[in-house]
């Protein structure tokens, strides 16, 4: 899997792909209330 | 034919009971307080799940919406790697140049180092210290200020920095002679018609641009918790390193431009995408490539 991570005070972002580029989850967000790793996680497993 | 249709069935149900399951996951992450923003899941081309929850400006209750936009932060990182690539495919630019042989003011301790050490963020460069976004400073400006080698040198070693992309925004501009904003435009917002994404400008009122705010739970607190403002920073700073904005419709298309090859080759796209160091690094759950850290550990089994 393929990540790209952003956190700039509120603004977190997460980008999950295979390296073919078939399988995506784009998430952005403008509170720091969640933990984007985890629900980008959750997320990209529902995709397997 | 029989064994076709109950393949297709089958496809259809998997896609089906995905669809409800991550719907249902984002709607407890937002219940709880722990989501609000949008989101995009797509598999083999198929638009899985879209979302929008909450709000994009809390004080007036604006709803985000899928046209929302927001600062993607360190993202925009992985924009500024493609056009480095973009550069060295057009033979402007070798990953082993120096950077100083564009920018050569910087200090005689940075002389050294090259364009892939700061694309993996093995320059050895210090952090910036949070004075660098309490002024505005254009990329000439932030180099000049920020640009910094520890001495003596420490041994060659990972350090998640800012200052690695926004030295590169520099080299991009020198290079090419163009603002980095005019970069993007040219060479990836345009090409792939992302019309709602762009750079950061403070003094810009840019449509739909979704207000931050924070409390620093991560995913611990409650819908009930007490929330803040963000406090006014210069993201435009960031540049190379953080200050684009997007939307997950316009974030897809650069995934889809990639898959197709529309900005970079397919041998180039494998290299943006292949572990540069044998190390994984634990705190960004990867071996860094260089648009991205390849992670082979949290999702064992093959998707």
């Amino acid at each position: 899997m393929l990540e790209r991570r952003g956190s700039i005070n509120g603004f977190n972002s997460v980008l999950l792909t295979d390296p073919e580029f078939r399988k995506v989850v784009i998430l952005l967000t403008n509170t720091d209330t969640g933990d984007l790793e985890l629900i980008g996680d959750k997320l990209y497993r529902e995709l397997q | 034919m029989t064994r076709f249709l109950l393949a297709a069935l089958l496809l259809l149900t998997h896609t089906v009971l995905a669809q409800h399951k991550i719907s249902g996951l984002l709607d407890a992450e937002y219940e709880a307080g722990h989501f609000n923003g949008a989101a995009l899941v797509v598999n083999n081309g198929k638009v899985v799940v879209r979302a929008s929850k909450g709000y994009a400006n809390l004080q007036f209750g604006v709803p985000i919406t899928q046209s929302t936009r927001f600062p993607i932060a360190s993202m925009t990182k992985t924009f500024t790697a493609i056009l480095v690539l973009q550069l060295v495919e057009q033979s402007r630019l070798r990953l082993d140049d120096k950077a100083a042989q564009y920018v050569p003011e910087l200090p005689p301790a940075c002389q050294s180092i090259t364009i892939l050490e700061l694309l993996t963020h093995y320059s050895g460069l210090q952090n910036e210290p949070i004075l660098a976004y309490k002024a505005r400073y254009s990329p000439t400006e932030y180099v000049q200020k920020f640009v910094a080698r520890p001495q003596p040198p420490k041994a060659p070693a990972f350090n998640y920095t800012n200052v690695d992309y926004v030295l590169l925004t520099r080299v991009l501009e020198v290079v090419t002679q163009k603002p980095f904003a005019v970069l993007l435009q040219e060479r990836i917002f345009s090409p792939l018609a992302m019309h709602d994404s762009g750079l950061i400008r403070e003094a810009v009122v840019t449509p739909n641009l979704a207000y931050g705010y924070h409390n620093y739970k991560f995913g611990a607190g409650s819908k009930t918790d007490t929330i803040f403002n963000d406090a006014p920073i210069y993201l435009s700073n960031y540049a190379g390193a953080g200050a684009i904005y997007s939307t997950p419709e316009d974030v897809y298309k650069l995934v889809q431009g990639l898959k197709a090859h529309k900005l970079l080759s397919a041998s180039t796209t494998t290299y943006l995408t292949k572990p540069q160091k044998p190390t994984y690094i634990d705190g960004i759950r990867g071996y860094p490539t260089l648009g991205f850290y390849f992670n082979d550990k949290t999702f064992l089994r093959p998707c």
